[in-house]
């Protein structure tokens, strides 16, 4: 250690004793040594009498320094035997044993001399094994995630300030707390020193300050504002707001027990910047609204495949299970879920904790029928006018399916009659108003008459308005008009039919294909760019490489404009009364804004100036009469009310709906979106027995989950963080829920606040009905969404009053400093502060306060300097000796709850400590910190490392294979294990469960995920499941390991069998040597198990590979998503004790009844590690192993191991 | 703690065009902060890609990637042609993506394109993660004034997906940019009396508060008995370390700067005015900066990305047909010539500031050849998030060897290009952000 900076250096006096001590505990440590290497004086002789000769005729030669043959050198291995080598030993006994080195073809030692090396190995193994590992007291630094706990629980403060800390490096064992591994380094220390002062200006308030508090409440429902906004609202790209009228905004001033100012939200802003569409405009614009600040907002709603994502009834918002978004640009989306609704504010606190107040019930739903499911056919109440709303009488109270007919579609006869009457033009042919030919667009004859051909890029057919200039027919105004043509698409893509307007979306009409999946649409655009109306077709009306006739019929202002694909209705809605024309632009065939031209023909492309009636367009399709289909039909969607409750869906069948419904008059209503027409509703009551009413009362059965999600939102959506865990649903009565966070643990938007774009520094407040597996679910009402934050029970908050604690005597700030000293440096060093400490902090403080800085400030320093000192970061079990020496209650206790908790031990521990009583205690200790809620940070942590979950964390399935392995999926499969062994440890039971179980821990995604047949009803609440099913159950077969330890593609049984060999039997394989050849390439026709095996067969790669793929092997019954793969597999595998198992069956059988003592051992290894939190040593080890077969007799119970470790010498010796 | 040179910063001050004191640099600075020859990093974003016209167009002459000779050789397109003079200095890079890109949506191709962070789907409580610019800030910044300069055509951060910056602070947080010639001049080169005395204050503080840390860590030090102190000694070198830096911040307040001509500056410009004329100031600002080594490492967002912001005009105030956004979605002949015509105007302010680094001088030759400038975009054109547009200029003395076109064999990640820099600047970090490696074999030769 070189110290640049003298003031840093120990002081000289200090530093002196430590070179005393140092040369001591040197040269004690170095006897020890000696003796530990075991009084082997012999060992040392016989190594250079037996081995060293040995090594030189029969080793050397190949596995020397220049040569090391397969990674492995012999040159540098001595009579030592250091630990660190004696997996090299134990190889070479081995070898020298079974007689496979030297390699055949090589001169070969005698008999005698292998019996001999192989002797003196083991007996050099048993001295190892014997001795003492020298103990020098341990000193580790703190893990991020437990500097994170402890600064947590020692503040109560919620921010989470570690974010921008590099994460902990991970051991060889895969630990993260390894003494070793846990470095320092000036970046980190710069680190703390910035977390320490942030978190204490968070932390301390000024108490005489009055406390901002921002609290308002957003009211949901059909209607409920009685003062509107009348502006229409727009927020984006696929923006999708609840109407004016459905939301109401309010600022409310709490009711707190200490002074505050209410915050209240800016309403006028002036944005020059802004969104039409997709487009960017700019110009300055003045606003004055809270519903310019606030929106009820709907994102990425679009395509829900059963039901309304949303709808606005008068009781609230009824919200569907958010579906998971789609994947947008090859990967998940940012659109959010369907349905997503939020909040979206400008302004909210950006610090403290706040709150978030749901008003929600359960709704009183109905389910929706699936496609399949058959009409009633008996008698029951029947609405015969469905265009009308009524009343029917329900005979007796019970289920109900109600059927909803449509009336037939009838096309009318061909009426040609008029056909010349108000028609401006028939194009290409048209003589009179002639268009001309743009680019490469070209005439050509068709079965329809002339037409134009086009290939695409700027091709066209234009008809410029002087063509007509007399009468000016191509002006339609505000008036009715109809636009028909025979259109043949070389290809599906976004592309005009006709239109009349100018470029990028200016005034005018337009009838093109909107997209790749053939969709019709006719947009407008009144003056001003502002949109009047779109009315398109469902997908798949439009094909490519046929004829077929396209009309639009425009009446304007009424919710008639018509699409037609063949003379058949394929849309309907409204077109506003806007005036269309622009004079200077030009009728365009083939062409849209903002897209290439159409690709493909057009022919008999007429513009009327009034509605043609259905019969005309009948008339219009005779040319072709050959080419004409019927076109697809959309699904109606159909809202259903009855009596106050409504069902919105797509009707795709007569049978709609199973609900229940009360005796006596009920009214009924039902409206639908649509081309077409309803006729009637039947209503029937359904027998206890039937499929349907037994599917409805699992159903009704259901709760849903509320879940709140706060962040920003972006342009391409949102950014998303879930607060706390969702909520259950259980009551149809309005419910109050509660969601609590700190702020900055979400995400922000981080925008300067002079932002002048009116999209800019949105934060928005999700929140949904959580979706599991998709599942029919009743819906989610929600009446309102109230914000409050900061969010303050007490003035000055907790974090302060912890901190500056309460003192009879604080006009006496010496004596309240010392106090506040005292306290804190306990806690935070857990355990006494010295004189020496104390006072040193207390100096810090009074050179602050000489300074000029105030009480508050000067206190502020010194508690800096604490949170930053070793004593705080670092854990440290004081050795004098090199001897074993027990801990001390204060070390133990931290010991201890870094072990259980992942965090500072509590003030029970402590006052155990303090009474020296805690080792007395040690077990009833334990048990209380595992029945702790914080234990499962000890799992989390835990099961992560020790299993490798970051494998499957960073797992990217092919989405092709594995579409079930979503996002949401993954993160609920990456839980499984952890909440397995929490089950586990819960109950105590016996370690065989994690290799055969006949349960599964799961919640419904996780079922869902193995297809299990009983699904439970528990939400993201993971429960214990029986299973019968061969294949599942244990550790070994859960998706989390066995996926995570693919490519994402193919299984990988190298993977699998090495993570088995390691973390499950605690026989790892030798690090796999530098300069592994690369497989063969002509291998292409191969599987990877044939190619593997080719790798295995291969001089150098065998003696390792043996030892790994046969455990992996076995499990090639399962793909790369952890499923079995649907065609059977040959998994059969003979393992390195020659035992032939079949499948992962096998091997778990063989697991549990043969070598469970193996697994017991693994698992005490790695928890013993995890808890000690550093490497053991061959005693240590060889210790274990033998001295852990005495939990054998209880059948290696869980808690049994756990306690067995914190009992342990390796954990209660420093 | 004593200082045994009291320097007037003031008095400097007021030398500026006039005759400024000659003052003992390294004297008060000691070797160790000012012995150093400065390694800088330089990111220039521009928005919305390239113009890389479609063959059926005949205008590959105006293809921004320039034309492929042999043995990485080649012709400079009609675009880049402005940069011709610098050929031995600068490389062009091809097949480059960061593999989060196209996951996302095509809009944060500028927050990512330092980054390379996941933002299709941010962790809570993360906005991005750390960019290239303030790794190396992180490495430099005790050995000059400013850890780093942020730099963009509209002030501030923008938002997520619509980013006004591409600096992303280490736990990934937007620094806001800054875009005022006038406010940047005065901040760098002119800070004020007040300030300063407040950040000497500051540091001040943090560095008696390291002693009582120190302090603090001796009494620990002193119970310690026979324990291992591995850890101890290295906290106490990182402590040390920490400390040693804060001493060099605080010593940098009162040294003078580097006398320098700024006649040529015109600080009145605006982002509103002529664009050259804007550009080229913010450039000849930059080039000021790292000659007086005020700082080492410097971001500047030409133009936003999707329309935002003010660039979006600057085609039209050039006498284009469209605007930026719209032209980079040009699928037609003259809207992709035009676009390509806009590339040509960008390629002069590269080789006008190119040109100024190389008319600065460093102990051990040209400022750009201790300077690694990198100019690209995050998307190759219209966004499309493969194949970026990168060009690589300066940096010769730190080993990298120019005039080439470099193309990965298949795609290559840009983290790998983030990391060959981070290494060439002579910080030995494993990774950077998804890096797999650094690039071999290419114009990075000291890797």
């Amino acid at each position: 250690m070189t110290l640049r900076n003298p003031r840093l250096r120990l002081g000289s006096r200090s530093a002196v004793a430590l070179l005393v001590l140092g040369g001591m505990a040197f040269t004690a440590r170095y006897l020890l040594g000696q003796a530990a290497a075991i009084a082997p004086v012999g060992l040392e002789a016989s190594f250079e009498r037996i081995v060293k000769p040995f090594f030189q005729q029969n080793c050397v030669p190949c596995h020397n320094s220049d040569m090391s043959t397969a990674g492995i050198r012999v040159d540098q291995l001595d009579g030592q035997f250091e630990d660190r080598h004696i997996p090299v030993w134990e190889a070479i006994r081995r070898r020298i044993r079974e007689g496979s080195m030297p390699p055949r073809g090589m001169p070969q030692p005698t008999n005698a001399e292998r019996r001999q090396m192989a002797e003196w190995i083991d007996r050099a193994l048993e001295v190892a094994s014997q001795r003492p590992a020298p103990k020098n007291g341990l000193v580790r630094r703190l893990t991020i995630s437990q500097y994170r706990n402890t600064l947590r629980e020692l503040l109560l403060l919620e921010d989470d300030l570690t974010a921008g800390l590099p994460p902990d490096a991970v051991s060889k064992d895969g630990f993260v707390n390894n003494k070793d591994t846990l470095q320092l380094s000036p970046l980190l220390t710069e680190a703390y020193f910035e977390i320490a002062e942030e978190a204490l200006n968070r932390s301390i308030v000024d108490p005489k300050s009055k406390p901002t508090i921002q609290n308002f409440r957003v009211d949901l429902g059909t209607g409920i504002n009685p003062a509107p906004l009348p502006e229409k609202l727009v927020l984006g790209a696929d923006s999708m707001l609840l109407e004016n009228p459905d939301f109401l905004v309010t600022q409310f001033k709490p009711t707190k027990p200490f002074a505050f100012e209410p915050f209240t939200m800016r309403t006028k802003y002036r944005f020059i910047e802004g969104y039409r569409g997709n487009d960017t405009v700019r110009g300055w614009r003045e606003y004055d609204s809270i519903y310019h600040a606030v929106f009820a907002c709907m994102r990425g709603s679009k395509g829900y495949p059963k039901g309304d994502p949303y709808n606005v009834v008068a009781e609230g918002l009824l919200l569907r299970p958010a579906i998971p978004n789609d994947e947008q640009f090859g990967a998940d989306g940012t659109y959010g879920p369907k349905a997503n609704f939020k909040i979206s504010v400008r302004e909210l606190p950006e610090d403290g904790r706040f709150r978030v107040t749901i008003m929600a019930a359960k709704y009183n739903d109905g389910l929706l029928l699936d496609a399949g499911t058959p009409p009633e056919t008996s008698d029951g109440a029947v609405w015969k006018d469905a265009k009308t709303p009524g009343s029917v009488t329900i005979p007796k109270a019970g289920v109900y399916q109600a059927d909803i007919y449509e009336r037939e579609q009838k096309l009318p006869l061909a009426d040609s009659t008029g056909l010349r009457t108000g028609l401006a033009g028939s194009w290409p042919e048209d003589t009179a108003a002639a268009g001309r030919l743009d680019a490469k667009a070209k005439l050509v004859d068709s079965p329809v008459g002339k037409a134009v051909s086009l290939s695409g890029g700027s091709d066209a057919f234009t008809v410029p308005r002087e063509a007509i200039p007399t009468d000016d027919a191509m002006n339609v105004g505000e008036g009715d008009f109809s636009v028909a043509a025979w259109v043949h698409p070389g290809q599906l893509r976004k592309a005009g039919i006709v239109s009349l307007g100018g470029s990028e979306r200016m005034l005018g009409w337009y009838l093109e294909m909107a997209d790749t999946r053939g969709t019709l649409r006719f947009q407008t655009a009144g003056p001003e760019t502002q949109a009047n109306g779109t009315v398109s077709s469902p997908p798949g009306v439009i094909r490519a490489n046929t004829w077929q006739h396209v009309a639009a019929v425009v009446r304007r202002g009424l919710n008639e404009t018509r699409l037609y694909v063949n003379g058949y209705l394929v849309a309907r809605a409204a077109t506003g009364t806007a005036q269309f024309d622009d004079p200077k632009a030009d009728l365009q065939l083939g062409r849209s804004p903002g897209a290439e031209a159409l690709e493909g023909e057009l022919a008999e492309v007429r513009l009327y100036n009034r509605p043609l009636d259905e019969g005309e367009i009948q008339a219009l399709l005779q040319p072709g009469k050959q080419f004409v289909e019927r076109a697809p039909e959309r699904k109606l969607a159909v809202t259903l009310t009855l009596g106050g409750r409504q069902f919105a869906g797509a009707l795709q069948q007569p049978a709609f709906l199973a609900v229940r419904l009360e005796a006596g008059p009920l009214a009924i209503a039902v409206t639908h979106s649509g081309a077409r027409d309803l006729d009637r509703i039947v209503l029937t009551p359904l027998a206890a027995g039937s499929a349907v009413a037994k599917r409805f009362l699992a159903f009704e059965r259901r709760s849903p989950r509320v879940g709140v999600h706060l962040g920003l939102r972006r342009d391409c959506g949102s950014s998303l963080a879930p607060v706390g865990a969702p909520q259950t649903v259980a009551s149809e009565k309005l419910t109050r829920f509660v969601f609590e966070g700190a702020i900055r643990n979400f995400p922000s938007p981080s925008v300067e606040k002079d932002n002048v774009n009116y999209l800019a520094g949105v934060r928005e407040i999700g929140v949904r009905s959580e979706y599991t597996d998709g599942r029919d679910m009743p819906r989610l009402l929600i009446r309102s969404v109230e914000f409050e934050g900061p969010y303050y029970e007490s003035w000055p908050p907790a974090s302060h009053r912890n901190l500056l604690a309460d003192f009879d005597r604080k006009n006496d700030l010496p004596a309240y400093a010392r106090k506040i000293m005292g306290s804190f440096a306990a806690r935070a060093y857990r355990r006494p502060a010295t004189a020496t400490e104390e006072a040193g902090l207390m100096a810090v403080y009074q050179k602050s306060l000489d300074s000029g800085r105030g009480f508050q400030e000067s206190i502020r320093d010194a508690l800096l300097v604490a949170l930053t000192s070793p004593q705080f970061l670092l854990l440290v079990e004081k050795s004098n000796t090199p001897a074993p020496e027990p801990l001390d209650d204060y070390e133990l206790s931290s010991k201890l709850s870094y072990f259980l908790w992942n965090g500072p031990p509590d003030r029970n521990t402590l006052r155990l400590a303090a009474a020296g009583t805690l080792r007395k205690q040690l077990d009833s200790e334990v048990s209380r910190m595992v029945a702790d809620p914080r234990f499962s940070r000890f799992l989390g942590e835990f099961t992560f490392q020790w299993l490798n979950l970051d494998k499957f964390q960073v797992l990217e399935p092919d989405r092709k294979r594995y579409p079930q392995l979503t996002r949401e999926t993954r993160t609920q499969l990456k839980q499984e294990p952890v909440e397995f062994l929490q089950y586990l440890v819960r109950n105590n039971l016996p370690v065989r469960n994690l290799i055969q179980s006949d349960f599964l821990v799961a919640n419904e995604t996780v079922a869902s995920y193995y297809d299990l047949p009983d699904k439970p009803d528990s939400g993201f609440q993971f429960v214990a499941i029986p299973h019968r099913r061969r294949e599942l159950g244990g550790l070994l077969t859960q998706a989390a390991i066995l996926a995570g330890l693919s490519d994402g593609r193919e299984s990988n049984p190298v993977k699998r069998g090495a993570w088995v060999a390691r973390k499950i039997i605690a026989e790892p394989p030798a690090d796999p040597p530098p300069n592994v050849p690369a497989l063969k390439e002509d291998t292409a026709g191969l599987t990877l198990r044939q190619r593997i095996e080719q790798h295995r067969n291969q001089n150098g790669c065998r003696q390792c590979h043996a030892k790994i793929d046969p455990w992996g092997v076995a499990f090639e019954e399962f793909d790369a998503g952890g499923r079995l793969k649907p065609q059977p597999v040959d998994a059969k595998s003979t393992l390195p004790d020659h035992t032939e198992i079949d499948g992962a069956n096998g091997l778990k059988r063989y697991l549990a009844e043969d070598r469970i003592d193996q697994v017991a051992f693994s698992f005490l290894k790695h928890l013993t590690k995890y808890a000690a939190g550093r490497t053991l040593t061959y005693s240590e080890l060889a210790y274990l192993k033998q001295d852990g077969l005495k939990l054998k007799a209880n059948g290696y119970r869980m808690q049994d191991m756990i306690r067995y470790v914190a009992n342990s010498k390796m954990f209660l010796e420093k | 703690m004593k200082r045994s040179i009291q320097l007037d910063r003031r008095a400097f001050l007021k030398g500026i065009g006039g005759a400024a004191m000659a003052l003992p640099v390294l004297d008060a600075m000691g070797a160790e902060v000012t012995g150093q020859i400065p390694r800088r990093f330089c990111a220039i974003y521009t928005a919305n890609g390239m113009s890389l016209p479609q063959a059926e167009h005949d205008l590959q002459d105006w293809s921004w990637f320039p034309a492929k000779g042999g043995n990485g050789d080649f012709a400079f397109g009609k675009s880049t042609e402005p940069l011709a003079p610098f050929r031995k200095q600068l490389s062009f890079l091809g097949g480059l993506y960061h593999p989060n890109g196209p996951k996302a949506d095509p809009h944060v191709c500028s927050d990512m394109w330092l980054t390379g962070a996941p933002l299709q789907n941010p962790k809570p409580g993360a906005y991005n993660s750390a960019g290239l610019d303030q790794v190396i800030a992180l490495h430099t910044k005790q050995y000059c004034r400013q850890p780093s300069l942020v730099l963009s055509i509209d002030a501030g951060t923008g938002y997520l997906s619509r980013t006004g910056t591409i600096s992303y602070n280490l736990d990934g947080r937007p620094i806001p940019a800054e875009n005022s010639p006038r406010r940047v001049f005065d901040r760098l080169f002119r800070a004020d009396h007040a300030s300063l005395a407040a950040e000497h204050e500051k540091l001040q503080r943090r560095i008696k508060l390291v002693d009582a840390v120190a302090e603090s860590a001796r009494a620990l030090d002193g119970q310690l008995g026979a324990t291992d102190r591995e850890r101890m000694d290295q906290y106490m070198t990182s402590l040390d370390e920490v400390e040693s830096r804060l001493i060099a911040s605080e010593r940098w307040i009162d040294i003078p700067l580097k006398k320098q001509d700024y006649s040529h500056l015109n600080l009145d410009v605006t982002n509103e005015g002529e664009p050259a004329e804007y550009y080229r100031n913010m450039f000849d600002l930059i080039a000021l900066a790292f000659d007086a080594d005020i700082t080492r490492t410097v971001t500047f967002m030409l133009n936003r990305e999707d329309g935002m912001g003010i660039s979006d005009t600057f085609p039209l105030k050039l006498g284009l047909s469209k605007t930026h956004h719209n032209l980079s979605h040009a699928t037609d002949k003259e809207g992709q010539l035009q676009f390509a015509r806009y590339d040509l105007f960008l390629s002069k302010q590269i080789a006008h500031f190119l040109e100024r680094l190389n008319g600065y001088q460093d102990r051990n030759g040209k400022v750009l050849d201790n300077t690694i400038v990198m100019f690209g975009s995050g998307a190759s054109t219209t966004h499309n998030s493969h194949n970026l547009p990168t060009l690589i200029a300066g940096g010769a003395n730190m080993g990298l060897k120019h005039g080439t076109y470099w193309r990965s064999e298949g795609e290559m990640r840009m983290s790998n290009v983030h990391l060959s820099i981070l290494r060439s600047l002579g910080i030995e970090q494993e990774s950077f952000s998804d890096s797999t490696g650094t690039l071999s074999n290419s114009i990075f030769e000291r890797l």
